[in-house]
């Protein structure tokens, strides 16, 4: 096969991967949308693609909406709303009263769906007539069920799975356990205890040097699968072959493949994320793409078919299955009844003598099915009348007939119904409680002690709203993502990699430092050369240059490669004392750079000659020299080998070192950016004046023991970590008298002398807020300190006191313990119940009470001219937003398919991520226990709604410059607000235009909290 | 003053969205390619409207233009790979001659 065609291959396996939504590792739990690859498309389109592809529903059933009705999420009158355009949009020739009929329907528990077995369990008086008239309708026509069955073939089915369908031999489920042992062998990152060998040829290279030895394969698969595995080198050209073998146009392959992605979409999901990282230290030493994946998975299901063929009707291929059917469409459609569980019971015990005589059989059948069918939907359609208080008589044949086309359409668009009924109520309801408010005037005092930027995270809500309330004016809040606008790249001393602190959306170009504060606070030179040279007073030294510099930045041949054990050992004896460190957020000099440089090679070249060529104590004007021949700036007599070797395996060579230098420049900021960033965060939250003596920074982290979900409840906006590092960062960047000059003269931005930036965290488990970096205070602030502190405690209480009910405990003290209780499956609820984004000054949000429901991010349209301000928002936090909102979403209404399931199965793995039980997909999106509280709906499942406070012709300039946003709100997957606050108007988008609301209800009827006011009963 | 030796070779220009600048970089590495040029946060009009290129906190929503010198064969070895892609995604390629004088730093055509 030529290049060109292999990478025709790649990029149909590619494309085809592209419905499959990332995965990142569990430590780094990311919320995503998991139908992110078919946000170009309308939302009940991509509804229906992904019930399809990954078999999982898009909104919730019946049954669970109408417990999120009874505990008063959706109005009587948004529903009766939606079914009367739903109404009208059919053709109905009766004058039952469908209104009432589909809203009792809709909200009384007592009408049970038409269910086949209805029959078996009701003794009720069937009418002759009217059921030959419904057998009639629901009669099968085996020719179309065939044709059906066909035209999904490659659509919804695999060639496994239409095996199945007509023969009960359960193939998929093999094809799955064989591909989910390669993969977690695979894909292990140092949890297993015996690592499969030969790892680093690539997932399909080493695989097939396993494959041809392990005898499970080998037992399944048999001389198949040997001869698949010995014949194809190259993964693309198995791929190739094997579709062709399986007699699919090319035309079709792309879905093809797709489909046998989305069986295991957690763990494709996980290697899409892994082959586009390419700095990931396990990729870099295992590399794996989905191309790997897919010949894998193709060879392992051909040869289960071929050996399954000796038991078919049919050769397991497209052309040959296609033909079959066709030729014989009564014996197949009797097949696929039976195997696919469709059959009433009572025919059962008669298959055998059914499928011997099939042009028999099948009419028998037919009428049977038909039957048992009618029996089902006429207590239904009974039912339903008589529960109106309706009389039966009224169901005259062509009535009964027009009443189940009407359910038949309601059934196809319930889901949407209730959805948008759902929204639509909490909109109004958001609406009217906002526009209440207006004009309520934000208490204000002349005393402004102190300013807090909390993170929009939805948590931050309620602290928020208690200590505004406990300052009674002295305190302002703001809300801002919580990386504060400075993304990086952290190196912590306990991880000693590179950790990207920000929304997953943007890749961090400055990397930063956390180190040991000194009591002698070094110049940065001072402290980056201790680390790298490995002073002698610090015995931990050494590993952290290696680890800093040297695996952080990829040369990772030397440190956690060569002696993981012991840098474990000693970090984890070294750093168990609380640590006092501080960041490096300030670029080195030229001269540093250099500095370094040369020390990180000059170590390499001491290694390598004393290891490799056995020279010790070579002087360090001697290895200077020698590194100045590797970069052929000099000559060196004598050591050639040794020099070829350092330049050709070790990258002592100009290149390389260049590298080097590049990836040192990217530590720290320099003071324009710093400034520039610090301006921006602070104009962007409309922060420009008016400044407070303290102004709080607070990041958000989460504390839980036991919980591999940890991470889904720290913070978005920081890639998934604690947000406490930004927030330190952000701090030493606006209290540096250098940068606040830049600001003044360059930004307009003049915070005067004595306000401090003060980094702290809030523990969303716990409530408590802590103040760091406290050792920078003068002393004039410790008196304003006691005061805020004290505050903050009351503050944490209040919340605290709110949120105890809704986790079934009466008392703080229980509510904390959640934190430290290993035992614990729900040590919070998360960003449960999350369904709006407001971007707007706070006096539009104080005196709401939101309930912890909504993410707020400050902002002032007055100081975005432009509207650049409102760009970033929207592209950077209000997206993080809507992915955190999916992932509730979708965790929700399908929690087996699109959530994890319960906790309590959980098994983690390879340490990346975790399965059910001991065998299943690499879970993906959040625990049961996180979304549902005893077997029901605690989080309300709602598209996102955003709502804007700015003139509605501005943001209509700024929304058509921001193709995303657009396109999220025009295919509908968020709902788009603005509150103009010039025209005192809300206005909503709606099928393509901007429409204005009506007037503001003057008392609002509240809609409860997640799980309603008390919990969820 | 000599005359310099020039040699003749292709040089591809593809815009993409930044989310498939990866995709498109692990094709070109693929197909042997010796180097590439990337330019992030483009601004423009295209078929699906204007596109902003100085977002601050997104960058798989800006446009990326990805650019490579190369001999005329890898061009149709990189055009067939590319072309599932093309056929789906919004993206564009522009292929156009130039000249270089250091042949072996785009790949020397005789070996490819």
């Amino acid at each position: 096969m030529n290049t060109g065609r292999k990478l025709f291959i790649r990029s149909l396996i590619n494309l085809a991967s592209e419905a499959i939504p990332y995965v990142w590792p569990m430590r780094t739990f990311v919320t995503r949308n998991p139908l992110r690859g078919f946000e170009h498309m309308d939302f009940e389109e991509a509804a229906r693609r992904a019930e399809v592809l990954f078999r999982g529903r898009a909104y919730l059933s019946r049954e669970e909406y109408r417990h999120l009705y009874r505990l008063g999420y959706i109005k009587d009158k948004a529903i009766k709303e939606k079914i009367k355009e739903f109404l009208l949009t059919l053709d109905i020739r009766s004058n039952l009263p469908y209104l009432e009929l589909l809203f009792l329907l809709m909200t009384r528990e007592d009408i049970n769906p038409p269910v086949m077995n209805a029959p078996y369990l009701r003794r009720v008086r069937y009418d002759d007539g009217i059921i030959s008239l419904l057998e009639d309708k629901y009669m099968d026509n085996p020719a179309d069920v065939c044709r059906d069955l066909i035209l999904s073939i490659g659509y919804k089915y695999t060639l496994e799975d239409v095996v199945e369908l007509l023969s009960g031999r359960r193939i998929s489920n093999l094809v799955d356990e064989l591909t989910i042992k390669t993969l977690v062998d695979f894909l292990d990152e140092g949890q297993s205890t015996v690592d499969m060998p030969d790892r680093e040829l690539g997932l399909y290279r080493s695989w097939r040097k396993l494959a041809l030895r392990n005898v499970r394969f080998l037992l399944w698969g048999g001389s198949y699968l040997r001869k698949l595995v010995e014949s194809f080198e190259d993964p693309e050209v198995v791929v190739e072959h094997i579709l062709k073998e399986f007699k699919l146009p090319e035309s079709m392959w792309e879905d093809y493949i797709r489909l046998e992605m989305a069986r295991l979409k957690g763990f494709v999901g996980f290697i899409r994320w892994r082959s586009q990282n390419k700095y990931y230290y396990w990729q870099k030493i295992h590399p794996v793409d989905v191309v790997d994946y897919t010949a894998i998975r193709l060879i392992i299901a051909k040869s289960l078919l071929d050996k399954e063929s000796k038991h078919l009707a049919f050769k397991p291929n497209y052309l040959d299955i296609q033909k079959a059917i066709s030729e014989r469409p009564e014996f197949f459609y009797l097949l696929y009844e039976y195997h696919s569980q469709q059959c009433p019971p009572e025919v059962l015990d008669n298959f055998d003598r059914y499928i011997k005589n099939p042009a028999l059989g099948v009419r028998e059948y037919i009428k049977l099915k038909a039957h048992r069918k009618a029996q089902s939907f006429w207590i239904f359609a009974r039912d339903w009348i008589e529960k109106a208080g309706l009389t039966l008589d009224l169901l005259t044949p062509d009535v009964l007939n027009d009443m189940l086309n009407v359910y038949e359409n309601f059934v196809k668009e319930e889901g949407r119904i209730w959805l948008e009924a759902l929204e639509d109520s909490h909109i109004e309801e958001l609406i009217s409680s906002i526009g209440a408010s207006i004009g309520n005037s934000v208490q204000k005092t002349d005393r402004l002690l102190m300013q807090a930027l909390f993170c929009i995270d939805v948590r931050s809500e309620r602290y928020r709203r208690n200590l505004e309330k406990i300052g009674s004016g002295k305190y302002q809040t703001f809300g801002i993502a919580g990386f504060f606008g400075a993304p990086m790249s952290l190196v912590s001393l306990d991880k000693g990699h590179e950790e990207f602190l920000c929304p997953v959306i943007i890749t961090p170009k400055n990397v930063v430092f956390e180190i040991p504060r000194g009591k002698e606070m070094p110049k940065n030179s001072e402290r980056i050369k201790d680390l790298v040279h490995g002073v002698k007073h610090h015995v931990l030294a050494p590993f952290v240059a290696v680890e800093m510099v040297g695996f952080a930045f990829g040369f990772d041949f030397i440190g956690k490669t060569l002696m993981p054990r012991a840098y474990n050992k000693l970090k984890d004896s070294v750093w168990s004392t609380e640590r006092n460190t501080t960041l490096m957020i300030d670029k080195l000099t030229p001269e540093d750079i250099e500095k370094i440089t040369t020390q990180h090679y000059l170590s390499i070249i001491k290694h390598v000659l004393k290891e490799e060529f056995g020279k010790n104590d070579i002087p360090e004007e001697e290895l200077l020299k020698i590194y100045r021949a590797c970069l052929g700036e000099a000559e060196y007599t004598g050591l050639d080998e040794a020099i070829s070797r350092l330049k050709s395996f070790y990258g002592v060579e100009r290149g390389y070192v260049e590298l080097f230098k590049e990836r040192l420049r990217s530590i720290g900021f320099t003071k324009e950016e710093q400034a520039f960033l610090v301006a921006n965060a602070l104009k962007s939250i409309g922060l420009v004046h008016s400044f407070a003596p303290v102004i709080l920074v607070l990041g958000h982290g989460s504390r839980s023991e036991n919980n591999p979900y940890e991470s889904a409840l720290d913070c978005g906006a920081c890639g998934g970590a604690s947000g406490i590092f930004n927030a330190k960062a952000f701090c030493l960047m606006a209290n540096n008298p250098e940068v606040r000059n830049i600001l003044s003269s360059k930004h307009g931005i003049n915070i005067p002398a004595d306000t401090v930036f003060i980094p702290g965290l809030h523990n969303t488990t716990t409530d408590e807020v802590s103040l760091e970096d406290l050792e920078m205070l003068s002393a004039k602030h410790l008196p304003l300190l006691r005061e805020i502190n004290k505050d903050l405690k009351e503050a944490s209480e209040k919340t605290r006191q709110e949120r105890a009910p809704l986790l079934d405990v009466d008392n703080q003290v229980d509510l904390i313990s959640k934190a430290y209780d290993w035992s614990e499956v729900r040590p919070e609820w998360g960003l449960s119940g999350n369904y709006a984004f407001i971007i707007a000054g706070r006096h539009l949000t104080a005196s709401v009470r939101l309930d912890g429901r909504t993410f707020l991010h400050s902002y002032d349209y007055r100081l975005d001219k432009k509207g650049f301000l409102l760009e970033n928002i929207l592209s950077g936090p209000a997206i993080v937003g809507q992915w955190i909102n999916s992932e509730y979403y979708f965790s929700t209404v399908d929690n087996e398919v699109f959530g994890s399931g319960s906790k309590v199965y959980h098994n983690v793995f390879g340490n990346i991520g975790v399965m059910t039980g001991n065998f299943s997909d690499l879970r993906t999106g959040l625990p049961l226990q996180t979304v549902f509280k005893e077997g029901k709906p605690y989080h309300a499942p709602i598209r996102l709604i955003l709502l804007i406070e700015a003139p509605i012709e501005f943001v209509k300039n700024v929304m058509s410059r921001l193709r995303k946003i657009r396109e999220l709100m025009e295919f509908r997957w968020i709902n788009a607000l603005v509150y103009d606050p010039e025209k005192k108007t809300f206005y909503r988008y709606l099928k393509g235009q901007w429409v204005e609301q009506e007037a503001m209800l003057k008392s609002p009827v509240q809609i409860p909290p997640a799980g309603g006011r008390t919990g969820a009963q | 003053m000599n005359a310099v030796n020039l040699h003749e070779m292709k040089k591809l220009e593809i815009i993409v969205k930044g989310e498939d600048m990866d995709f498109v970089i692990d094709l070109l590495e693929k197909a042997g390619v010796s180097g590439y040029t990337i330019v992030h946060n483009l601004s423009g009009k295209g078929s699906h409207g204007f596109h902003e290129g100085h977002l601050l906190f997104n960058e798989e929503d800006t446009l990326v233009m990805i650019i490579s010198v190369m001999p005329d064969k890898l061009v149709d070895v990189i055009m067939e790979g590319i072309t599932p892609f093309l056929n789906k995604k919004s993206g564009v390629v522009f292929i156009s001659n130039v000249m270089v004088s250091r042949v072996a730093k785009f790949g020397d055509k005789l070996t490819v």
